[in-house]
């Protein structure tokens, strides 16, 4: 039986940009005064660094990208 | 945005790069089909672009990204404590340091004593486009990235590209 997860990763990871990008989703919550979701993101030596560790000492600012 | 992180790490600001999946996926950097690619095109990324942030990589599924909006360029700030301050739905070095100020000054009114009311705001905001760089990075990622703008652009149907 196919994985589910196979597909949501495939999705996620698109091979094809179509530009479905959902821009009115980013407008819905968290909005701003609310609580940042914490996240557990990997640094570029492999290891795992909880977002939440890193806003206790100063305020962060976030660019998400990629190279592409 | 390198610029505008260090000329504000002096003044509180810590300022992370979030590696997600590949906005343009081509030939040459193709989507990710495992963590240890994404993480090896995130080392590749500094290394070639130079990025002077700190870069983290998000999982394999965009689980922190999906819970961040999952849009190709954002910037969120974070007070310290982890109230969201501002967020966009693209990256303008200019908007983020207005942003950047702002938070500053909310520092500053705390410093100076008084009761502070929080309050919300809606703004629009508007970047330059550089049109010449963004083609040629669709070059530099490959022709699919290419092929695959120019179609969402014009509103080809993908296989009309492959005729």
């Amino acid at each position: 039986m196919p994985d589910p997860m196979d597909d949501e990763l495939a999705a996620y990871n698109y091979a094809i940009f179509r530009g479905e990008e959902d821009f009115d989703a980013f407008a819905g919550r968290p909005h701003a005064g609310e609580r940042a979701p914490d996240i557990t993101l990997t640094d570029l030596e492999g290891n795992a660094v909880a977002l939440s560790s890193l806003w206790r000492a100063n305020h962060l600012v976030l660019e998400f990208g990629s190279y592409t | 945005m390198d610029a505008l992180a260090a000329e504000y790490a002096e003044r509180g600001f810590d300022s992370l790069f979030i590696y997600t999946r590949e906005a343009h996926p081509g030939e040459i950097l193709p989507h990710h089909t495992s963590f240890a690619q994404k993480l090896a095109m995130a080392r590749r990324f500094q290394e070639e672009q130079g990025v002077q942030r700190r870069i983290l990589v998000d999982a394999l599924d965009g689980a922190g990204h999906k819970l961040y909006g999952a849009l190709p360029n954002i910037t969120w700030i974070l007070l310290r404590g982890g109230l969201i301050a501002y967020k966009a739905a693209w990256t303008d070095a200019e908007d983020v340091r207005m942003a950047m100020e702002n938070v500053a000054r909310i520092a500053e009114l705390r410093r100076r004593g008084g009761r502070l009311a929080p309050f919300w705001t809606e703004r629009l905001g508007y970047r330059v486009v550089d049109q010449a760089a963004f083609n040629a990075g669709l070059e530099r990622n490959g022709p699919k990235a290419v092929n695959e703008f120019e179609a969402f652009t014009h509103r080809v149907p993908l296989d009309r590209l492959e005729e």
